[in-house]
């Protein structure tokens, strides 16, 4: 439905997007995660055929945006960023002329009734859009990118701007779409992404450090177990003795706290438990363990680990380790 | 084109700038109706109410497409335009020809007074032969300037300074024919030779334009004022278009 090929987009010697490709089914909720600055809205409106590529193809149905763009086109509804509203116009008025724009051939009133009605907004259709707050100018914004049912939606983080009930409702929108509809959808909230997508495509610094599925990716972020440590002693041995210790795969001091004594965060290989090695390693250092309990990773974290560039080729590694 | 045509027209009354320039356009071509056409005593020809228009319509042009092409870019609804299933000269063309809607409601204020005239005044001739050339004039005149402004609106984010580019271009307009005397005299003076005819002289827009107020209808003033129009409106779809290249 959608293929992106090799996508790239250069100002002058700076690289905002280094060769993307990925494709997305019907039927299939993609996300896009990643860091603000990461190029997720410069390859959005490359898809959409807004920015042209410097080099790479991006293909709706089989229609390249730029060699058939009426065709292509006419299959995207897209939501940016900041919502495309004329302030001056009316809600009803302005999905009107999207209509009009769009050139859409569906019956007219009931198909905009029937998308004010999806997105909530038809008790306030005759209200102009200039005294809207920002919850409905989003949602007005969404309105549009619906009509005239195009098979692929492309929403630019639209979820922000909202209060917590409207995000819950707008995901359960996306999700309903997505049954029928290819839907690429943006966040830089892992949480929501997750919550929605069927597959996740990790972006930053303009490259993709990750693209599988939901469940899969998870797993990438959670192959590493934490223990978080007070030991007495001096900071340098207890970081080689720990450091010595089989399955350690890093270890940060934290913060120092009592006199001689600091908190240490260990990252160990999942499969193996390292709590005797390490409460054994430390004894026969004569550092006494003050306190010892496993530390989870918050999904900031995860996040972060993921858009680290210097992960990637391990997450590639991974990947493939878990293929043969 | 025509959902846009409509949207933009509407949008002229959805705030006051359509009226304003409808009222000020009216008042001034009342005011010249009533100093140069009836005061006189019918002894002259509407012509002479119409022509120094030129001089305001020059001020009055650049309002009416200040925000044509800035707004869409400083509210972010051009993404909705560009990423539309239409071309960018739909987009271009319905913005000028909604332009061009509310000038032509302008110049159709001079068909009211006359009509005035004919009613209210027993024995007022009325030279529909000159009434027609000077407003296809000013139409076309019009219709020159709006592309010209148009296309400064597509260049900058900000409304005011179309408006100053359009209306500096409007003043080198109006002195464009001293302009090229003096430099046609001091070439003549320096080189001390005597050429008469310049280049420069073919491309006067208040030379043309005085063409039609004098009851000349010249094919290649028309020719003249179309490929100004074709030429701008051109060159403010290549703008528009150029953002999605950058």
């Amino acid at each position: 439905m959608v293929e992106v090929k090799n996508l790239v987009k250069s100002y002058g010697s700076v690289a905002a997007v280094k060769g993307i490709s990925f494709s997305a089914q019907q039927g299939e909720i993609l996300g896009f995660l990643g860091p603000n600055g990461a190029g997720k809205t410069t390859t959005m409106n490359m898809i959409t055929g807004y920015l042209s590529a410097t080099s790479g193809s991006v293909t709706i149905d089989g229609f390249d945006i730029l060699d058939n763009p009426k065709e292509a086109r006419s299959r995207i509804g897209y939501l940016p960023e900041i919502p495309p509203l004329y302030l001056d116009m009316t809600v009803e008025k302005y999905l009107q002329f999207i209509y009009e724009l769009k050139k859409v051939r569906l019956p007219r009133k009931e198909h905009l009734d029937e998308i004010m009605a999806l997105v909530k907004i038809d008790d306030i259709k005759g209200r102009v859009i200039r005294n809207l707050s920002k919850g409905y100018k989003q949602r007005v914004g969404f309105a549009q990118a619906l009509v005239g049912n195009p098979p692929v939606l492309i929403l630019d983080e639209p979820t922000v701007g909202l209060d917590p009930r409207q995000i819950i409702e707008m995901r359960s929108l996306i999700k309903s779409l997505g049954k029928k509809h290819t839907v690429i959808f943006s966040s830089h909230v892992l949480s929501e992404v997750s919550a929605i997508c069927d597959r996740i495509v990790v972006i930053s610094n303009g490259e993709i450090t990750a693209d599988s599925k939901t469940e899969e990716l998870s797993a990438i972020t959670d192959d590493a177990g934490r223990l978080s440590l007070i030991v007495e002693g001096a900071a340098s041995t207890v970081l080689s003795v720990l450091g010595d210790v089989d399955g350690v795969i890093k270890v940060r001091r934290e913060a120092s706290l009592e006199d001689n004594a600091y908190s240490y965060l260990v990252d160990y290989k999942k499969d193996r438990d390292i709590r005797r090695g390490v409460f054994r390693a430390l004894a026969k250092a004569d550092c006494p363990i003050l306190e010892m309990r496993g530390a989870g990773k918050t999904l900031e974290e995860s996040f972060l680990y993921l858009t680290d560039v210097t992960k990637v080729e391990r997450v590639q590694k991974n990947k493939k380790g878990g293929k043969n | 084109m025509i959902a846009i045509f409509k949207r933009e027209f509407a949008s002229y009354f959805t705030s006051p700038l359509g009226y304003v320039i409808l009222a000020i356009y009216g008042f001034l071509s009342a005011l010249f109706t009533l100093l140069f056409y009836y005061d006189t005593g019918y002894s002259y020809s509407i012509s002479d109410a119409i022509a120094p228009m030129l001089y305001f319509a020059l001020f009055i042009i650049p309002p009416i497409t200040m925000r044509s092409f800035t707004e869409e870019k400083r509210q972010h609804t051009d993404q909705a335009l560009l990423t539309a299933p239409i071309n960018i000269m739909d987009i271009v063309m319905g913005k000028y020809l909604s332009a061009l809607c509310i000038y032509l409601m302008c110049t159709l204020s001079y068909f009211v007074y006359v009509l005035f005239t004919m009613i209210l005044v027993k024995g007022a001739a009325v030279e529909w032969g000159i009434l027609l050339t000077c407003w296809l004039g000013v139409l076309f005149l019009g219709a020159a300037m709006l592309a010209l402004n148009l296309f400064y609106s597509s260049l900058t984010q900000s409304q005011i300074l179309a408006v100053v580019i359009g209306m500096g271009t409007g003043l080198f307009v109006m002195l464009y024919d001293m302009f090229i005397y003096a430099v046609e005299a001091s070439v003549n003076s320096l080189l001390k030779i005597d050429y008469e005819v310049f280049i420069l002289d073919k491309i006067s827009i208040t030379s043309h334009y005085t063409n039609f107020v004098s009851g000349i209808l010249n094919p290649a003033d028309v020719v003249f004022f179309i490929s100004i129009i074709a030429l701008f409106l051109f060159l403010t779809g290549r703008v528009f278009d150029k953002k999605r290249w950058a």
